[in-house]
């Protein structure tokens, strides 16, 4: 905790003083790598912090993008007024989006994107995406859960095609059906439980920007309590407010790993050599909710766990 | 100026109410700007990481029952909690078939409210609800997986040549009440639906026997081997039994032999859909009296073949069966003189019918408050025998319906259904629906209902015209039943459930034997009220009971007989369960049934005239109980059931013990018209599986 808390410290530090001495202000020296920050969300810091963990020895220019037109332009100006940086590490969509659009020639290495595809076609850009390989969720939910069958997902084709092929293609290798909904908006969502809660063994939570809500994850939660069937979840934070256990990525782990992906473009490697990363997984539980489901999670299994509740 | 405005002043109520129906905010969402994806992703995070957001859920996950409840496909054809469903619905799963059966697959509905089972003989049990018998008629729907099984010669159904046990069954839906508004013909007093489990709920291979008495001389036999696969999408079953039943009425051979050959096979398709196919042969004698109009049956060859599934929320099936049998010479109420008069020599009367059934349902919701579901059916009934008059006898029957339900404000849900059904022999008809849910509460749910439904007279009563005498008569219209209902259930605690209904049934158009013992419309009116009362309690996950109780009363509207339809019914009726698992391994089950008092009139040709004399059964007080222990990890299991453990001789269905000749050769063959005396039964099994 007090480990962390130097780290979020150190963060804020270099932060603040990119926000006071902005690129131009510096001694120039090669190579140095602009990290811009979407905004000010404690896990863009947390990705940000581990990120700066891990590129020590990497001249770091911390920018963070205001919600108005105007910071965004002051940000630019500041970067072009420089000398240019070597990479740019951009957390989250606003901040990947600027540095594509305005800095195509600078490798880009985002982080916290939630939809990467509109990013991935550009030869100059990598990254750390936000999902954990469908395939390794279900293989957890699987090994811990051996009974379930059939996992319900529901998700909007616009954000998640692919990744729900995926999913289908690895439940189909791991025995379980998936049984998928479609919805193209918010208020679909709670018909779309109800046509799945009687059909399937789980649920199964996807970042899907239509879907996620605190009005849906609450449908889905209660839903999970009345049927009595696990809710599968994809951030730590969820399974802390509710759901059974989740295979989710840790931000600060998101920031080592764009910052060694970082390295290696600065060490040569062109960013289209460099394919996406998917973040590491780690295993949170609610034992409340898994007692509350009369669900036994073996004890090699909490071991395995890297948060219970 | 007002003048002006004056018309639109008709448009206020409108706009009022769609302000009701599609309220703004909902919309407020679509015009705001969209957050980022990561923006809503770590605003959730945000919102749900807050002690009162922790304190919330911990309160709804210490409140959560013991057992989730109970959901039913049946009442509404699409899934909906049995509190929700527009129908008084009961749900028996896995575990309740497992740790209450100890009878047959019938006797379980016993312990039902509204429900009532007559056992008459080893081949012949029948099945009633509120009220409602069908002795001889076609008043109650049941279904395998969507595919009916009553027999249309006469619209009961042969439960023996069902071609699933116990053990093949994840769960049995049923309605009490009309259901014809989706179910067309025949789903008048109720419907049940048998849901059989699929090759993945299977174990890979398991064998089971049963060896029963009934006190020492009589018994049963019953050997099952199964065998399941199960891929990645694909999986098939292939189940074999056979069961032997003797009885006193009939001596030296078994009263019934029924065997069953059943192979399943189904695949999970892209689409959330499925597909399967179920071809199933069941084959035997029924030598006992009353299989098939109290008749005696040789010879039974029941084949089916079935394709159903779904391709996402289209829902279709295709079914063909073919009975084929040999009939006695035993019709009901016709003494053995009269009907050796009327067949000479040339009987048992070889007979076949064929069913050949279709149909598609579709489900889909109408914006976010209307979920509507139609569809449509057809089945094909053919019926041929050298004994009737004209011998090749062909139905038609063709229904659509649709439904609608409304969740026009949050606790109040309108579900409307309606149904066509044009039959080609007796009369065309519709069948409405209302139910309106209201759930004022999380737990509690309230229900007023109205129903219209049919129930179609099967060939029995409108084609039975034999070479030498007419039986029956061919310009029968249909029976009708309107129901009016209110329903509630509660959940009452994490541990306490009560469902409580009650109906006033109108029974019109009644089609019964005239004084020349022909079907015919009869001029009686009747109607009946009751009701049903059933509590649910889960003390601990492994201690669990039930209590329930019901109550039927006819009420005569026209001078005619009021008790029509209540023939065989007991007015009253209570039963109890409670299951106990000491142990993971040890179960041990309790059951009762109080069973009130019936009467039924049966034919007595004891002496010189016919006569219909009313004959009362007493009430009765049925015991059961079933211990069972498993082993090696519960690949093998060990157990006893014992049923009327009490040891009441009483009779389920009137019957007198005379001595009967069947065939003519001087000798006593059966000793029963019909309703043989109860015996307790002592059932032992073991059950291997890997």
């Amino acid at each position: 905790m007090r480990n962390r808390f130097r780290k979020f410290s150190c963060a804020f530090l270099l932060l603040a003083l990119g926000v006071l001495f902005p690129l131009s202000a510096r001694v120039e020296e090669s190579p140095a790598v602009a990290i811009l920050l979407s905004g000010k969300q404690p896990a863009f810091q947390e990705v940000a912090a581990g990120f700066m963990e891990t590129a020590r020895e990497i001249r770091l220019f911390p920018f963070e993008l205001g919600g108005t037109e105007e910071s965004r332009g002051k940000v630019i100006k500041t970067l072009r007024s420089g000398a240019t940086p070597a990479a740019i590490f951009a957390v989250g969509s606003q901040a990947a989006e600027l540095a594509q659009k305005d800095f195509p020639e600078v490798p880009l290495v985002f982080s916290m994107v939630l939809n990467p595809e509109p990013f991935l076609g550009h030869p100059n850009t990598t990254g750390i995406t936000m999902k954990i390989h469908p395939r390794d969720q279900l293989q957890a939910f699987k090994k811990i859960l051996p009974r379930i069958r059939k996992i319900g997902v529901i998700y909007d084709p616009e954000q998640n095609r692919s990744t729900i092929a995926e999913a289908q293609a690895a439940a189909r290798e791991i025995g379980l059906t998936l049984l998928e909904k479609r919805v193209s908006q918010t208020r679909e969502i709670a018909n779309a439980i109800k046509d799945l809660m009687y059909l399937v063994d789980a649920f199964w939570i996807i970042p899907d920007q239509t879907v996620i809500s605190k009005e849906s994850f609450q449908y889905f939660l209660e839903t999970s309590i009345e049927r009595k069937i696990p809710l599968f979840a994809f951030s730590g934070i969820l399974v802390k407010g509710g759901a059974l256990l989740a295979l989710a990525p840790d931000y600060q782990d998101m920031g080592r790993q764009a910052g060694n992906l970082t390295k290696k473009i600065l060490a040569g490697k062109s960013p289209q050599s460099l394919p996406p990363l998917s973040p590491e997984g780690h295993l949170v539980l609610n034992q409340h909710t898994a007692q509350a489901l009369d669900l036994t999670i073996p004890p090699e299994i909490l071991k395995t766990a890297e948060k219970t509740y | 100026m007002t003048k002006y405005l004056k018309p639109f002043r008709r448009l206020i109520l409108p706009l009022l109410l769609g302000t009701l129906l599609f309220p703004f905010p909902l919309r407020a969402e679509e015009a705001g700007t969209a957050p980022s994806g990561e923006d809503r992703l770590l605003n959730l995070e945000t919102e749900v990481n807050t002690e009162e957001w922790r304190n919330q859920v911990q309160e709804k996950l210490e409140q959560a029952p013991l057992e989730p409840e109970a959901f039913s496909v049946t009442g509404a054809r699409h899934p909906e909690k049995v509190s929700h469903a527009p129908a008084a619905v009961t749900v028996l799963d896995e575990e309740d078939l497992k740790l209450y059966s100890v009878g047959s697959l019938e006797e379980i509905f016993r312990l039902v409210p509204g429900l009532e089972v007559v056992v008459n003989s080893p081949s012949y049990k029948m099945v009633g609800i509120r009220g409602f018998f069908p002795a001889g008629v076609n008043n109650v729907l049941v279904l395998v997986d969507g595919r009916e099984v009553n027999t249309n010669f006469i619209g009961e159904v042969y439960w023996d040549f069902i071609p699933v046990s116990l053990d093949d069954i994840k769960k049995i839906e049923i309605i009490r009440g009309p259901v014809s508004a989706l179910y067309g013909a025949n789903a008048f007093a109720g419907v049940i639906n048998i849901i059989t489990k699929e090759p993945r709920d299977e174990k890979r291979a398991e064998a089971i026997t049963e060896v029963g008495g009934y006190n020492t001389d009589l018994g049963t036999l019953f050997f099952k081997a199964k065998g399941a696969y199960q891929g990645r999408s694909w999986g098939f079953k292939l189940s074999a039994d056979r069961q032997q039943s003797w009885s006193s009425s009939v001596p030296g051979e078994p009263a019934a032999e029924v065997n069953r050959v059943s192979l399943k096979t189904g695949s999970d398709l892209p689409h959330n859909s499925r597909v399967d196919v179920d071809a199933s042969f069941a084959f035997g004698d029924s030598r006992s009296y009353a299989v098939i109009g109290e008749a005696p049956v040789t010879d039974i060859l029941l084949s089916t073949i079935y394709l159903h599934g779904n391709w996402d929320k289209l829902n279709f099936k295709l079914g063909y069966y073919r009975f084929n049998f040999d009939m006695g010479l035993d019709i009901p109420y016709l003494p053995p003189w009269m009907i050796r008069g009327l067949f000479g020599e040339s009987y048992p009367i070889p007979a076949s019918t064929n069913n050949l059934e279709g149909g598609l349902d579709y489900s889909v919701y109408l914006g976010v408050k209307n979920r509507l579901t139609f569809g449509a059916g057809y089945l094909l009934n053919t019926f041929q025998s050298s004994a009737l008059a004209k011998e090749y006898n062909q139905e038609q029957r063709i229904g659509a319906y649709v439904q609608d339900e409304w969740n026009f404000l949050p606790p109040l849900s309108l579900f409307t259904a309606f149904r066509y059904d044009y039959n080609s022999k007796t009369s065309d008809d519709y069948s409405p629906r209302v139910s309106l849910v209201y759930t004022p509460h999380p737990r509690h749910t309230l229900r007023a209902s109205f129903a219209r439904a049919f129930r179609k007279p099967s060939f029995w009563e409108y084609g039975m015209n034999l070479k030498t005498m007419n039986l029956s008569s061919s310009n029968l219209s249909n029976e009708h039943i309107n129901s009016f209902e209110l329903g509630y259930n509660s959940r009452l605690s994490r541990h306490l459930s009560l469902t409580a209904a009650l109906f006033y049934n109108q029974y019109r158009d009644i089609v019964g034997f005239d004084e020349d013992q022909i079907f015919t419309k009869l001029e009686t009116h009747s109607d009946s009220i009751g009701g049903e009362l059933a509590l649910d309690l889960v003390l601990r996950k492994n201690l669990k009971g039930f209590a329930n109780a019901s109550y039927v009363e006819p009420i005569d509207r026209s001078g005619g007989r009021p008790e029509v339809h209540l023939d065989l019914h007991p007015k009253y009726k209570s039963n109890f369960g409670v299951s106990w698992q000491p142990l993971p391994a040890l179960s041990l089950s309790l059951t009762g049934s109080l069973i009130g008092p019936k009467t039924d009139r049966i034919l007595d040709s004891s002496g010189a005239t016919q006569e219909m004399v009313p004959q009362k059964l007493p009430a009765q007080f049925l015991l059961g109980t079933r211990l069972a222990y498993s082993f090696f990890s519960d690949h093998a299991e060990v157990g006893v059931k014992i049923y009327n453990l009490l040891g009441n001789e009483g009779r389920q269905y009137p019957g007198a013990d005379w001595n009967y000749d069947i065939d003519g050769d001087g000798q006593a063959e059966a000793t029963n018209f019909a309703g043989e005396k109860q015996v307790r039964t002592i059932t032992g099994f073991v059950r291997i599986s890997w």
